[in-house]
């Protein structure tokens, strides 16, 4: 906006305060663009970015009472605007992080879907596949294969094997599959 | 797409509501000290029709225009002093005196008066201004003297119109010979 525009902004502005009420168009007709365009810069979906611009441009005609004439005009306005952007960014993120309603939630399906049975298949082949890289040893300790008779291991001992049987197929997963 | 008309009929709504809420800050001042005037008043009737007078027309002047607000706050302030000067001779007992209460009163108005019409040269305020603040200040003012009597009150009127126009008319021509 040029430095004129400016200018008559302001005046506009200043007459309003006064209660001049003629001024009203002037402001209207000047002042609608610019906030369009400033709450367009931040608020990406065009409804909501008119629905902020319009708050903003009630916001202005609500405290022009009180607007401090030695202040340029448009800062104050853009004040007014970037408040107004940020609370409607702020209300979106809370709406973003309050979960749905139970009664709106979609009701969850009993039968697993092909792409979950897929999933869980693929999931179950590759478990396989590292433990297969594990000893019998550590496969009987993680309760996979063949119990051997009672070992006379104290159930402190056992605890500490299969803590460490569960490091070794941890360390065979990474090692196959990243 | 906006609405553009809608817009405009929120915005004058919401402009007015502003400008409302601005003109009723003058309550914060007025109330408690309309209240201690009807409080202490002996016609406490007429004194709170006054009041209601008073906050209409500062709520009135103050939401209409830039010139209603300084018109208030004119007013308010050289009524200040008729209106202290009536109440203190009312709770010292001098309003059995009606020689000591008019001259006193006289002198209130004057003084307050030369005031109002030194601050309208100073302001270059207009004929509106000038009936405006007049207006408020002599309401303001009645609120303590209307206990002394019409007689008191009406001399107050006069001596605080006749001081505030003679000030502003003489330094109105001071100004234009000195130019």
């Amino acid at each position: 906006m040029d430095a004129a525009r400016r200018t008559a902004v302001s005046d506009a502005l200043s007459r309003l305060a006064d209660g001049d009420r003629s001024a009203f168009s002037v402001v209207m007709t000047e002042l609608w663009p610019v906030v369009l365009a400033f709450v367009r810069k931040t608020v990406r979906e065009s409804a909501d970015a008119e629905d902020v611009a319009q708050e903003v441009f009630v916001k202005v005609a609500s405290r022009i009472a009180d607007y401090d004439r030695s202040r340029d005009g448009l800062t104050w306005v853009y004040a007014i605007a970037a408040f107004e952007v940020r609370t409607h960014l702020r209300r979106l993120q809370r709406r973003r992080e309050v979960p749905p309603l139970v009664e709106d939630a979609e009701p969850a399906d009993p039968m697993p879907s092909p792409v979950d049975l897929m999933i869980e298949e693929e999931i179950s082949r590759t478990l396989v596949g590292a433990l297969g890289e594990l000893s019998d040893a550590d496969r009987t300790l993680l309760g996979i294969g063949e119990r051997s008779a009672d070992s006379g291991l104290t159930g402190t001992a056992i605890r500490k094997r299969r803590q460490r049987a569960l490091g070794r197929l941890r360390a065979v997963w990474s090692k196959l599959y990243g | 797409m906006v609405d553009q008309e809608e817009l405009r009929k929120r915005a004058l709504r919401a402009y007015e509501f502003g400008r409302l809420r601005m003109s009723s800050r003058v309550l914060l001042f007025l109330v408690p000290l309309v209240t201690v005037c009807t409080l202490l008043s002996a016609n406490p009737q007429a004194c709170a029709y006054l009041a209601l007078v008073t906050v209409g027309l500062a709520l009135g002047l103050r939401w209409l225009d830039r010139r209603g607000v300084q018109a208030v706050d004119m007013g308010l302030k050289s009524g200040m002093l008729p209106l202290l000067v009536s109440i203190a001779l009312m709770q010292l007992g001098c309003s059995s005196d009606p020689t000591l209460c008019t001259s006193m009163c006289i002198v209130a108005g004057t003084l307050a008066g030369a005031w109002m019409g030194y601050e309208l040269h100073r302001r270059r305020a207009d004929i509106f201004v000038w009936l405006a603040s007049v207006s408020v200040a002599l309401i303001f003012a009645a609120l303590g003297s209307i206990d002394l009597g019409l007689v008191i009150s009406f001399s107050l009127a006069a001596a605080y119109i006749v001081s505030s126009a003679l000030i502003a008319v003489v330094l109105h021509f001071r100004r234009s010979t000195t130019i």
